[in-house]
């Protein structure tokens, strides 16, 4: 068993319900979502965050909207659809459901 | 002093050294390259020229600079990440089916199956046309050792060592693409090991200013020394070769006159038909003595074909000697095509006339 490859899939199983979490109702744009995730040791590097922003956008999970900056060029603040807070909750029934499943087979031996 | 370009990135300009644009440029092409299988592929690198921008701008102000450095684009690639730090897709089955479908192509192209190397000229790391380079690459072996063996053959073997030099030169092309690099090495061609000949390959842009000969390995300072003894054995050839080209070229040129002098007799003949003319070409060919019997006007189209016949390879092959040497741009397809008609047509004409005699015998003149 690889233990770093089983990590990197329970990682990686979980990064799109924290990006939701992050942006539950709270707009935020790609390097504050990027910070979070870095804090979580989610997330390496940006390049990584880009495409699944996209990929959430695309399935009308995520929206933004431009936002002028005092510094530098326009950034893109992304938020939740209503679409994307419906699968939010639902994650949110299916994590706490698998939390509590190894909860109990970690204490009930 | 470096010379400076400006780019547009995400819609912001900025003045970026000249090192620092390759590296960006490659980073953004190896970016690409990894994403163009994803759906919505321009809106990931549209985003991540964006950030780059912004990450551009805080450096800028933060360092009260004018101008993007080296330092500033590697800072950027390591926060961003490499594409073979990204995570993999979720979807597995259509990432190696990709891959393997980019393999079968690359293969078909670089590598004949699984892992097999082909032999490439080295461009990264040359002396004279990156034979020996390419050579080592592909078996493992030190380029300056397969260098010194080279040479000290071509010493002893009275040129016979020169002759398979150029022949391999001509024979083997350049690793230009990423696959060709690494099918040049026998690496396996994926979409990770071309992000890491790229990123590797623009690392070694900065450091070749410096640094004439590279190694991932620390070189001893043996081979420092051999290193040094083979780069000046090479300036030595280089001058020597510039020194012929400069010998050579008068010939050239007298030949490419004796070409041009036919063709105006040629032309000449057709409107006048001067006997002078006639004279001169039938005496200089000496055709008058096979045939005495044939036309004038007989002769001297076999003549003009004839010399066409000999004068054309000879002079593309000058040519070809020079391009390698001296990176003269390639003659383009239709002229090339061109002069390979024309002396197909004056060998054709000049076997009839001469060695057939078949006009002479069956067109009444």
């Amino acid at each position: 068993m690889n233990v770093d490859n089983v990590k990197s899939q329970m990682r990686k199983g979980m990064l799109e319900y924290c990006i939701l979490l992050v942006l539950h109702k709270r707009q935020s744009y790609a390097s504050d979502i990027m910070q979070r995730l870095k804090e979580a040791q989610l997330i390496v590097v940006e390049g990584t965050l880009y495409p699944l922003l996209t990929r959430l956008k695309n399935d009308n999970i995520l929206s933004y909207e431009w936002v002028e900056s005092t510094q530098g060029p326009p950034r893109k603040y992304y938020s939740l659809t209503e679409a994307g807070e419906a699968v939010l909750r639902e994650l949110e029934v299916s994590w706490r459901e698998l939390n509590e499943t190894v909860e109990h087979i970690a204490t009930t031996k | 002093m470096k010379k400076t370009l400006t780019v547009n990135l995400g819609g912001t300009a900025f003045h970026i050294d000249e090192d620092a644009y390759q590296l960006l440029d490659e980073y953004l092409c190896n970016l690409k390259l990894h994403f163009q299988r994803q759906q919505g592929a321009e809106e990931i690198m549209d985003d991540i020229e964006g950030r780059i921008a912004e990450l551009f701008t805080e450096a800028l102000r933060d360092k009260r600079k004018e101008v993007i450095a080296i330092q500033d684009v590697t800072l950027v690639i390591a926060q961003i990440g490499k594409p073979e730090q990204f995570a993999k897709p979720d979807d597995e089955e259509e990432t190696s089916e990709y891959e393997e479908k980019n393999r079968a192509h690359a293969n078909a192209r670089a590598t004949n199956g699984n892992g097999t190397r082909r032999l490439y000229r080295n461009p990264d790391d040359k002396i004279l046309g990156g034979v020996c380079s390419g050579l080592s690459a592909s078996f493992d072996w030190d380029p300056t050792l397969l260098r010194l063996l080279f040479i000290f053959i071509a010493f002893f073997s009275v040129g016979t060592m020169v002759l398979i030099y150029l022949l391999l030169w001509i024979v083997m092309p350049p690793a230009q693409t990423a696959a060709e690099k690494l099918a040049m090495r026998g690496e396996s061609v994926t979409v990770e090991n071309i992000g890491r000949t790229v990123t590797e390959g623009f690392q070694e842009v900065g450091k070749r200013v410096n640094t004439f000969v590279h190694s991932e390995q620390t070189r001893t300072a043996w081979q420092r020394f051999f290193d040094g003894l083979v780069a000046i054995i090479g300036a030595l050839i280089k001058v020597f070769m510039f020194i012929l080209a400069i010998v050579f070229c008068p010939v050239l040129f007298v030949l490419a006159l004796l070409l041009m002098l036919f063709i105006i007799t040629a032309v000449a003949l057709v409107f006048g038909g001067g006997a002078v003319l006639v004279g001169f070409l039938t005496s200089t060919i000496g055709l008058a003595d096979w045939y005495p019997e044939a036309p004038v006007i007989i002769s001297v189209a076999a003549g003009i074909s004839g010399l066409l016949m000999i004068c054309i390879p000879i002079i593309s092959l000058i040519y070809l000697g020079f391009q390698l040497v001296f990176d003269w741009k390639p003659v383009n397809a239709g002229w090339k095509w061109g002069w390979f008609a024309v002396w197909l047509i004056a060998t054709v004409l000049f076997i009839l006339f001469v060695i057939g005699g078949f006009p002479i015998d069956y067109i009444d003149f």
